[in-house]
């Protein structure tokens, strides 16, 4: 039973507002609600169905872009010898201390040069800059760990860099990127001030926009709020236990003598 | 087949000295070359260099009598079989033989072919299907010898692929990689710190120490004719003795050598003998290792195993002045001595 307060600790705000998203909107103040409805999800309606597929396109093609880079990235850092490693490394980093706010106003002017402004893709470039920091950390480091024998061997073996980083240590390193794919999937799932401040076609807000601006001029539909963190958090939550089975511990065992 | 060729060879990475100075050496088509030295010596940096994984900071490297320099190590039909024995975890050995061919874009159908003899040659064909973590370490060893034997390259370099195996397992490898250069004929680069290991595989065996080459030749030369001190110290067991000449009667004030089998034991005064102190007698099963104390110096002799050494017990011993080398101050081995 001693489980139970960090249970609570963890899991009572979630549950609030699983209940809320059931509760009659007229019956919110009361202490227990007269029956459960399904009205707040019915209300969401067509709109938030498109905020969805925004945010999931932008989330899912932020981590393809950011793993993409990132890894090949993170790979060179880890195994090639080149001038310059430590830098590329260091300045990475570096771009991960800045604080967005005030990046907000030099990217918007960046994006409308570039013809991105209002487009999901505007959105899809920036959380992948600031998302690479966080993937090249965790991936060099777990390309670090695996044997340089392995690419000496596929080196000897014929292949080069970059063969060598696609048949040998790709195929090795799915729990590393299954962890920054999680990782970097939820950023941009949550992620608000860009897409706030980049996006103004209601068609194209992203989940967290879109319950932003829920909020009327008159009335604040805590029911209807409660419904669609429910919609954005549930895949979420699916999506992370997936791919936490899919990491699997001792894959490369038996590659070298431990 | 081919030879190798290294000239005046120099590697050096930034801050430190030298890991290789000044290498020439000439291996013959065939040939089968350890690279022994204790450990930072350069042998395996010098490994590195003619497999082309590492570039020499200045001389040239030729294989076949053509330099390499440029050459990926994909290019220069070479092939490596590592400490770690270095399998593809992901792939089953089957896989891990197969690598190296669809690299090279071989045809399926010869593929096959070269897995299937490579398989058979080494006994692993019934384990082709397994993953390298459901192998014993003498298998692993088997699959990465396969994977460099399936290539059917001019030159293997070998880097201390027997040092992760057990005694006994050990003793058959070796066994085993003396009979595939036989049966192979082509040139085989060993880097090991074993001595004894350099002695039973090698043709011929070049010593290299801080970088530096300290003598080349025959396990027989090098036993026997040791360049300088250090090389006379680093071959054989027990160690040679190296004690002033006064010591074994001998005139002069340099350093003598003389290794533990060329003193014979007695248990009695005869002509000619020195007579020593039993300090301590070690019994290795065939023989007896004996440490004398003689003239404040110790030695180690060889002796039966039924010798009768006690502790504190006198002891005669007499050696072949021919067979004692004469050390120069510098370390350098003069030539060999006649009383």
């Amino acid at each position: 039973m001693k489980r139970l307060p960090v249970l609570v600790f963890f899991l009572g705000p979630l549950a609030w507002q699983v209940l809320t998203s059931f509760w009659p909107e007229p019956e919110l103040t009361r202490a227990l609600p007269h029956a459960l409805t399904v009205a707040n999800y019915a209300g969401l309606g067509t709109t938030f169905a498109r905020a969805v597929l925004n945010s999931l396109l932008v989330a899912a093609g932020t981590t393809a872009l950011c793993l993409a880079v990132g890894a090949s990235a993170a790979f060179a850092v880890a195994k090639l010898e080149f001038r310059g490693r430590s830098l590329l490394f260091g300045g990475a980093l570096a771009i991960s201390m800045f604080p967005p706010i005030a990046t907000v106003s030099p990217l918007y002017l960046v994006l409308r040069a570039a013809g991105l402004r209002d487009t999901l893709a505007g959105l899809i470039l920036p959380y992948a800059t600031f998302a690479l920091p966080l993937t090249l950390w965790l991936l060099t480091s777990f390309f670090r760990d695996l044997p340089d024998e392995l690419y000496r061997a596929a080196r000897v073996d014929g292949c080069t860099p970059w063969q060598a980083f696609v048949h040998v240590f790709l195929p090795l390193s799915w729990p590393a990127l299954a962890t920054s794919a999680i990782l970097v999937f939820i950023f941009s799932w949550n992620e608000l001030l860009y897409a706030l401040s980049f996006i103004s076609t209601p068609s194209k807000r992203t989940i967290p926009v879109a319950i932003a601006l829920f909020a009327g001029e008159h009335v604040e539909p805590w029911g209807q709020i409660a419904a669609a963190s429910v919609v954005a958090t549930v895949p979420l939550a699916f999506l992370t236990l997936f791919f936490q089975r899919r990491i699997v511990a001792g894959l490369t065992a038996g590659a070298v003598k431990e | 087949m081919a030879s190798v060729s290294l000239d005046r060879v120099r590697k050096a990475f930034p801050g430190a000295p030298d890991a290789v100075h000044e290498l020439s050496l000439e291996i013959a088509d065939g040939e089968f070359v350890s690279l022994v030295g204790p450990s930072g010596c350069g042998k395996s940096t010098t490994l590195n260099l003619i497999a082309g994984l590492d570039q020499p900071t200045s001389g040239s490297i030729r294989i076949d009598g053509k330099p390499v320099e440029g050459l990926e190590p994909g290019e220069r039909d070479i092939a490596m079989v590592f400490q770690s024995y270095a399998l593809y975890p992901h792939k089953d050995v089957r896989g891990n033989l197969a690598f190296p061919l669809e690299v090279a874009r071989l045809e399926r159908s010869e593929i096959d072919k070269r897995i299937a003899e490579t398989a058979e040659l080494l006994g692993i064909s019934k384990l082709l299907s397994r993953k390298p973590r459901e192998l014993s370490g003498g298998q692993r060893q088997r699959v990465a010898l396969g994977r460099a034997l399936v290539r059917k390259p001019r030159v293997y370099l070998l880097d201390e692929p027997l040092s992760n195996l057990d005694a006994g397992l050990r003793a058959q490898m070796r066994a085993e990689l003396r009979r595939l250069h036989q049966k192979l004929r082509a040139t085989f680069i060993y880097v090991t710190h074993d001595q004894a290991e350099a002695m039973t595989l090698s043709d011929r065996i070049a010593l290299l120490r801080a970088g530096e080459l300290q003598q080349t030749g025959t396990p027989r030369e090098i036993y026997q004719r040791p360049a300088n001190r250090f090389v006379a110290e680093f071959f054989g067991t027990p160690r040679i003795n190296v004690v002033p000449a006064r010591v074994l009667g001998l005139e002069g004030d340099d350093l003598v050598g003389i290794r533990p089998e060329q003193i014979e034991l007695l248990s009695e005064r005869a002509s000619g003998v020195l007579e020593a102190t039993v300090e301590e007698a070690e019994m290795t099963g065939a023989e007896l290792w004996v440490t004398l104390s003689l003239g404040g110096e110790s030695m180690v002799a060889r002796a039966p195993s039924d010798f009768a050494a006690h502790p504190g017990g006198r002891v005669w011993i007499r050696f072949p002045a021919d067979r004692v080398l004469r050390f120069e101050q510098s370390g350098r081995t003069l030539s060999q001595t006649r009383l």
